[in-house]
């Protein structure tokens, strides 16, 4: 091949490189390892790790590890969705941008919004560009945080607002709850303000928030925040809209959430699934972030068709004017998303939500019954929720549990032991027994 | 004659109109437990309207759908600057070992040992290849690699009292991404035009960079696939004015093993991992875009670094790091698509790695020549200079004699079973057809590229028409994009007249 084109040496192709910049040697990195060395190699590694299927975990807090029903794990390996690029030409990637047209309608069934986007990186990403578009959409520059937010969500919303000159008010309320009057009492400040001197673009928050707890039915407060023209941004655990009023049905404007939870493996952090969807508005489908599937037809006929709509927004045309720099997005998780909703399908959904609703009552009834346990600390709650073991420390009850097999949830920052556990539709009736017969052993 | 290919082409219903009320795939498992109830003004009023299939319906459904689809495991897919090269299957069997792929990130550091060793390990090699300091893995793709790298600059700038900063230099050539973070980073872009030859303009350089800059944004190689000579002549005045050199890692796959980095005199990298590391593109993702930076920028690195005690043995999250930006995904960033890196890396080794750049260098270059010979294309820029992965063609002859345009040939080679190449973009070659075929495609693979758009060339001198009217054998003819973006139909739900 190289004689071909007129060189005789490798090398050759790479003489535009000044000499002092080209490495003569290869880097110093071991290798090439044959598939079964590599294969050990990594088996080594993975073996440094508890095995999780050894496990009982009550990790949640945005992100769980749920059943993956077999047909979704045999379906989400199809090499023809895994290994194609963003469906640019719409003719030869029918099959995914269809798929991601699914992912976007059914995922609008459950949060009764009527646009959902093609997916960002995560929920906190989501959280980040959801402020951004508020700001946007209002020209104003402050946007109030409320209730309980997890810390790593709110870290990332102050990296994407920040640099631009955006100010995050954090209002984190009081057991679990929205600090209702204080929230109503700035929006009728505002509503005393004349438009242009109005600060606030908008309120977010989270339902269940990251306690776990079920605020004070929202209507009100997003009323008060519509009455001056701010927006309303709610963070959602997908699984819980099986049972729980959708964020549609009080008149959300924009939906965040973790996608995840939908049929997708917690990968030790990523790839997750970033949800951002919004009500339908000419003006505001064109401010929102990432990739958005259409539905059309052929030009030559009436056969349905599905394309990348609305690309005038994103980076590759608008540059720096685009409404954001996201380009890579995490299709692939949406497509497992779109096929495990599939899968659950209307009841299923409903008897899932259900079943984790349940779960956590139980497992928190069961807690509270244990002398010096407080569960749940606060209330009223879905899936998770906070537990105060009472005297013990973190440390001790990390190290007995996971002696036992059971990751106690997350430690929660504060004073004394308090954790957030979340239940996931892994947990067997005894799988719940053993932690709470555990935890009794543990702190009496 | 190159074979056509005919794509399969189902009538696919959506999957909410098809099925009957009453329908299952999944059933959710039920304990015998008391009935939680849910507070009377939370509770759902009608249920989502989900569709009610069965589970073999479904998954003919989706099996069905990925037949209409094209992937790397299907056909070529020379897309410049996106790097489509295979994604070898034992990174995907490694990858979803239970340890890896069911662990929550929260676990305890005790706990995911051998998790957090990988993410340790990434940052190394990482390290090893570029020359840098420090890696974080943190960002969930190549854009979001650039802002953290804005916001190291932004961090770096003012922890020096360097306030005036204020400005991003970025060549005309460049991705969109780029002005794109550098703007969302609160960065005023300013856009450097490129010379005859495609190079960075080292007299707009040179008259561009002042006390207000804060940093020059390049892709080397470039976005035409040339290097740039001049890179530590360029390093050394963008330097000289206090700002700071950053590389747009995404077309590394064109000098990884060859070149480092650090050598170049650039402060900040991205890496798009699931470009030059295998990890399989997703549909449009995951991707996964680690930053590396040179010694003096590791303490801005987002937080937490995977970091390893060696006193103890034992690897862990370091948080104890005050001058960080923070984060900029909600746990580790996609780790996923490092494992699959990682596994790319240690498979290839430091030999491997260089001999596949070469492969993809010369797999370019060949495909230039080739294409080069084809009546009504020329090779824009820098005659005579090899390239490095990727390259253009521009068919503007062609155009000007038939009026078949770049994009008429993007759709054009779709019929042959080969993705297109980008087109339209860079934006500073008119009708550019940027080709990529990465060292992944063999010689009768990159030959059939080649007779593909030979015929298609023929086929125009000989009959312009019948190109506008490919391509035929994909699952859709061409669609009514314009239409649609007038008026969205975005989900079902949304009524068509909303």
């Amino acid at each position: 091949m190289l004689k071909d084109i007129g060189y005789s040496d490798i090398l050759e192709l790479f003489s535009d490189i000044p000499e002092e910049l080209l490495l003569k040697d290869p880097v110093d990195i071991p290798g090439p390892y044959s598939e079964q060395h590599l294969t050990r190699l990594f088996q080594s590694i993975a073996a440094k790790s508890r095995n999780t299927s050894n496990m009982v975990s009550f990790l949640g807090g945005g992100i769980r590890q749920m059943y993956i029903p077999a047909a979704i794990e045999d379906l989400m390996r199809r090499g023809e969705f895994v290994t194609s690029y963003t469906p640019y030409q719409p003719e030869i990637s029918q099959g995914l941008l269809q798929m991601l047209y699914e992912y976007q309608s059914m995922l609008a069934e459950i949060l009764a919004m009527d646009v959902v986007n093609a997916s960002m990186y995560d929920w906190a990403t989501a959280l980040g560009e959801a402020v951004l578009v508020m700001s946007r959409l209002t020209r104003r520059q402050k946007i109030i945080l409320a209730g309980p937010i997890a810390p790593n969500r709110l870290a990332v919303a102050r990296s994407y607002a920040e640099a631009s000159g955006h100010e995050l008010v954090v209002m984190p309320g009081t057991n679990g709850q929205l600090p209702v009057s204080e929230l109503m009492e700035i929006f009728q400040q505002e509503k005393g303000k004349k438009k242009s001197q109005r600060e606030y673009a908008g309120l977010y928050f989270e339902v269940p928030s990251y306690y776990g707890t079920l605020p004070d039915y929202p209507q009100p407060l997003i009323d008060a925040v519509h009455g001056v023209d701010a927006l309303v941004t709610v963070g959602v655990d997908p699984i819980s809209l099986g049972v729980i009023a959708p964020p549609g049905d009080y008149d959300a404007d924009f939906v965040v959430g973790e996608g995840q939870l939908l049929g997708n493996a917690p990968a030790t952090g990523g790839p997750l699934l970033g949800i951002m969807a919004s009500k339908y508005d000419r003006k505001w489908i064109r401010q929102i972030p990432g990739r958005l599937i259409g539905a059309t037809t052929e030009l030559e006929s009436q056969e349905a068709g599905y394309c990348i709509t609305l690309q005038t927004r994103e980076q590759h045309i608008r540059r720096e004017k685009a409404t954001s720099n996201i380009c890579t997005n995490e299709s692939i998780t949406a497509v497992n998303a779109a096929i495990y909703m599939a899968a659950l399908g209307k009841q299923g959904l409903v008897e899932l939500s259900q079943s984790l609703a349940d779960r956590a009552q139980y497992l928190a009834t069961q807690l509270d019954q244990i002398d010096g346990i407080s569960a749940p600390l606060y209330g009223p709650i879905y899936a998770e929720f906070v537990v105060d073991f009472g005297s013990i420390t973190h440390e001790e009850l990390e190290t007995i549990c996971l002696e036992r097999g059971f990751v106690p949830g997350t430690k929660i920052d504060g004073s004394g032991c308090q954790r957030l556990l979340a239940v996931t539709d892994l947990h067997s009736k005894s799988d719940l027994d053993a932690f709470v017969a555990t935890i009794r052993e543990v702190v009496s | 004659m190159v074979e056509k290919r005919q794509q399969a082409h189902w009538q696919e219903k959506l999957i909410m109109d098809k099925g009957r009320p009453g329908r299952r795939a999944h059933i959710p498992d039920q304990l015998d437990i008391p009935h939680a109830s849910i507070p009377t003004t939370w509770q759902r009023q009608q249920p989502a309207a989900l569709p009610e299939v069965s589970e073999l319906e479904l998954v003919r459904h989706v099996v069905r759908l990925s037949q209409m689809n094209h992937g790397v495991d299907v056909g070529p897919y020379p897309l410049g600057s996106c790097t489509m090269k295979y994604n070898p299957k034992v990174n995907e069997r490694i990858a979803r070992f239970d340890a890896f792929a069911m662990m929550h990130p929260d676990t305890p550091d005790i706990a995911q040992q051998g998790n957090i060793e990988v993410l340790y390990r990434l940052q190394e090699v990482l390290k090893t290849i570029t020359g840098f300091g420090g890696v974080t893995v943190q960002p969930a793709a190549g854009a979001q690699g650039e802002y953290v790298g804005m916001l190291i600059s932004r961090a770096y700038h003012a922890d020096r009292g360097d306030h005036q900063r204020t400005k991003v230099l970025i060549p005309d050539s460049a991705h969109g991404t780029n002005p794109a973070s550098a703007a969302m980073a609160g960065y005023k872009v300013v856009e450097l035009p490129s010379t005859e030859n495609g190079y960075v303009d080292l007299e707009a350089l040179a008259a561009a960079l002042d006390d207000t800059v804060a940093a020059f944004m390049i892709t080397n190689p470039n976005t035409l696939g040339i290097f740039e000579p001049q890179i530590k002549e360029i390093s050394k005045m963008v330097h000289d004015a206090g700002a700071l050199m950053y590389l747009d890692g995404a077309n590394f796959n064109g000098v990884v093993g060859m070149v480092r980095s650090a050598d170049m005199d650039f402060d900040i990298q991205h890496f798009n991992l699931h470009k030059t590391f295998s990890g399989p593109h997703g549909g449009g993702g995951p991707g996964c875009g680690p930053v590396g930076v040179a010694d003096h920028l590791v303490d801005f690195l987002p937080t937490p670094l995977a970091a390893y005690d060696p006193d103890k043995d034992l690897y862990y999250f370091d948080y104890d790091r005050p001058k960080s930006i923070g984060r900029v995904h909600g746990y580790h960033g996609n780790f996923g698509i490092a494992i699959r890196a990682l596994a790319y890396i240690y498979r290839n080794g430091g030999i491997g790695l260089r001999k596949m750049c070469q492969a993809a260098v010369l797999n370019a270059n060949y495909l230039m020549e080739k294409v080069k010979q084809i009546k009504g294309y020329v090779v824009p820029k820098a005659t005579g200079i090899p390239r490095k992965h990727e390259f253009i063609a521009s068919p503007v002859p062609l155009m000007n004699d038939t009026g078949v345009t770049a994009g008429d040939i993007a759709k054009a080679i779709l019929d042959y079973g080969i993705h297109s190449p980008t087109v339209y973009f860079p934006l500073i070659i008119k009708e550019a057809l940027l080709i990529e075929p990465t060292e992944a495609e063999n010689r009768d693979s990159l030959d059939d590229i080649v007779d593909a758009l030979r015929e298609i060339a023929e086929q125009a001198y000989a009959d312009a028409d019948s190109i506008h009217a490919m391509p035929k054998l994909t699952s859709r003819g061409r669609l009514d994009e314009y239409e649609l973006a007038k008026n969205p139909v975005l989900s079902q739900r949304q009524s068509p007249d909303s």
